[in-house]
């Protein structure tokens, strides 16, 4: 079980709802992952008739708790405009607040992001901030009062999985009390279930399971590496050693008997 | 054989040219406000093998028969320059090879002989496309149509059979469509309206698509060109005198107000890129459509005695229309037995 505010979630998988091959195609991606929160994008250019769009509707019927995100923004006002459509279009105070600082990997901008997270929860909104592993940013976008901190894996989109695992363990090691999610960059269901077994609170993904030749099989594929990651974080893990060490007990065997050289 | 149609678009045309074929009398309605305006829009590219997706994969047939039918329309409407079947090229610049790769791995499980070619091999297909870090295939088995020429023949067709009545269907039952002041009886009707049949369909919404219209009279490039984008692929297909259609955005929206300046910049900088000739292009038009798309962005159509009803082709008019449209018009003459593609007809007794 998850707990984001007021709201118990048992799924710590989210998923994105762009690129797939059709709209049916991401309802049976959605029920095949067991996801219960949905990140969408807010079109501008469509946000003034947007409460009457097939899409949306679509969406809402899918049963999820909507995520809107920041999609897009390069400027921290820029994402504060389209927080607030978000927050009267989708009726939620939740927002993914991502603040792009690099057009050709989609890094995230530590400056413009601080500065919009402040503005937004101060705001009252609920601020999940799409943002780099680096600790000292993370902890100080927890102390201006952003509820979920979601480092990336890798470049959005690039499906490399956890470029920086070191990186990433330090950051859950150290902020132990706040919600973490991986978010960005996972491509196979075994890069979830890595950053799952460090302790990450849950993975966010999008484009590993819309681009799949089967976006359903991706999604249940996902769901089940998630959970396991899950099980083995709460399960603790062995020691790891230099050597081997037999798990059938050799009895007919000296204590020292290899020559360890 | 008496048929009514509601609806002037691809759909409605080539259905009055096969119907016509049969010597069935055919009337059309069309008001003002009506769909003819998605299909007349379009580039009229037939590919495919481009277009081919592994959740649409069932629609590879219908796609390679339209290639036949294009000819043959063509030459039934006397005009050869309607349609050109030469082949297409896509290609992806460096920082995209990815999505070239996942094409062709998708690509490899229906045909084994599209191969990648480097940008040498690129530029013998298409001798003004010479940048460096392009990647890509030639596909010879894709075309594409005139639009512009199919509307004028067709309208040709309509005016000369006197056969186009400018009024909208307000309803559409078997054997019958009403008009605002009467009720017009026929032995089936036809329902092609595309967005304008929500009220049958009410799940069926607009897929908003953005094109340009350059006129490059320095660049001469001789086959539609499709370039691999992380959001959605780009086109860019010939016209006559070095007119070119660029395209087209895919935007879940029903929105039909013009073009947006971002759209331009990824459509325009994605052209630019691939040939410096069109930096003295004209801007010569803009256009906005919504694709009329059910959830799984597949064609469908229903039947009844006396009423079809075919919509939902999406992005893929011109790909699948004449091979559905055929199959609908020999299930008309002929009956149900010559389904096809059951998987896009329900059939109501």
């Amino acid at each position: 079980m998850l707990t984001i505010g007021d709201k118990t979630l048992t799924s710590r998988l989210l998923l994105g709802t762009a690129q797939y091959p059709s709209l049916e195609e991401l309802q049976h991606a959605v029920t095949a992952s067991g996801t219960e929160i949905l990140t969408v994008s807010l079109r501008r250019q469509a946000a003034a008739q947007e409460k009457s769009e097939t899409f949306w509707h679509y969406i809402k019927n899918l049963g999820c708790h909507i995520l809107p995100n920041t999609a897009g923004c390069h400027q921290a006002q820029e994402a504060v405009t389209i927080a607030n459509m978000s927050r009267e279009i989708f009726q939620t105070n939740w927002i993914k607040l991502e603040v792009i600082g690099d057009d050709y990997n989609l890094q995230p901008d530590p400056i413009e992001l601080l500065t919009a997270a402040k503005l937004l929860a101060q705001d009252g909104f609920d601020v999940f901030a799409y943002c780099t592993e680096d600790l000292v940013l993370c902890k100080r976008l927890l102390a201006c009062g952003v509820k979920v901190l979601m480092p990336w894996g890798s470049p959005i989109g690039s499906g490399k999985g956890l470029v920086n695992p070191y990186g990433l363990q330090i950051l859950r090691e150290r902020i132990s009390d706040a919600i973490l999610f991986v978010d960005a960059g996972i491509g196979l269901p075994s890069h979830a279930a890595q950053a799952m077994e460090m302790g990450y609170d849950g993975v966010l993904l999008n484009s590993a399971v819309a681009y799949a030749d089967s976006p359903r099989l991706m999604a249940e594929a996902f769901k089940y590496s998630v959970m396991s990651g899950r099980l083995a974080f709460e399960a603790g893990k062995m020691p790891v050693r230099e050597f081997a060490k037999p798990s059938t007990p050799t009895i007919d065997q000296p204590f020292w008997s290899e020559n360890l050289g | 054989m008496k048929i009514g149609i509601a609806g002037a678009g691809l759909v409605g045309r080539l259905a009055t040219y096969y119907l016509q074929k049969r010597d069935c009398d055919v009337t059309l309605f069309e008001g003002e406000t009506g769909s003819s305006g998605v299909g007349r829009i379009a580039a009229g590219m037939v590919a495919p093998y481009s277009e081919y997706d592994i959740p649409t994969k069932d629609l590879l047939g219908l796609g390679l028969t339209s290639l036949e039918c294009w000819n043959d329309i063509a030459k039934g409407l006397n005009t050869p320059s309607l349609y050109s079947l030469f082949g297409s090229l896509t290609v992806a610049f460096r920082q995209d090879h990815g999505e070239l790769s996942h094409l062709k791995r998708r690509l490899d499980t229906v045909s084994d002989t599209i191969s990648l070619l480097d940008s040498e091999q690129i530029q013998q297909v298409e001798t003004e496309i010479s940048r460096s870090d392009l990647q890509g295939f030639f596909l010879k088995d894709e075309g594409h149509v005139n639009v512009p020429e199919f509307y004028l023949q067709t309208d040709k067709l309509l005016n000369k059979k006197n056969c186009l009545i400018p009024e909208s269907a307000i309803s559409i039952a078997p054997k019958q469509i009403k008009t605002k002041n009467k009720n017009h009886p026929f032995d089936w009707t036809i329902d092609c309206r595309g967005l304008g049949a929500k009220d049958v369909f009410p799940q069926l919404r607009g897929v908003r698509g953005e094109l340009i219209v350059l006129h490059a009279p320095e660049v001469n490039i001789t086959r539609p060109l499709r370039f691999l984008h992380p959001r959605y692929p780009l086109y860019l297909v010939p016209r006559p005198n070095n007119y070119y259609i660029l395209g087209a955005s895919t935007v879940e929206s029903e929105d039909s107000n013009p073009i947006t300046v971002k759209t331009a910049l990824e459509l325009l900088t994605a052209v630019y890129s691939l040939h410096s000739g069109f930096s003295e292009a004209r801007i010569v038009e803009t256009r906005v459509g919504c694709r009329p798309a059910f959830p799984n962005n597949k064609p469908h159509i229903e039947y009844q005695p006396g009423l079809v009803r075919i919509n939902g082709l999406y992005r893929n008019g011109y790909l699948l229309a004449p091979a559905l449209v055929k199959e609908m018009v020999d299930v008309i003459c002929s009956g149900t037995q010559l389904i096809k593609h059951k998987f896009i007809w329900t059939v109501h007794s």
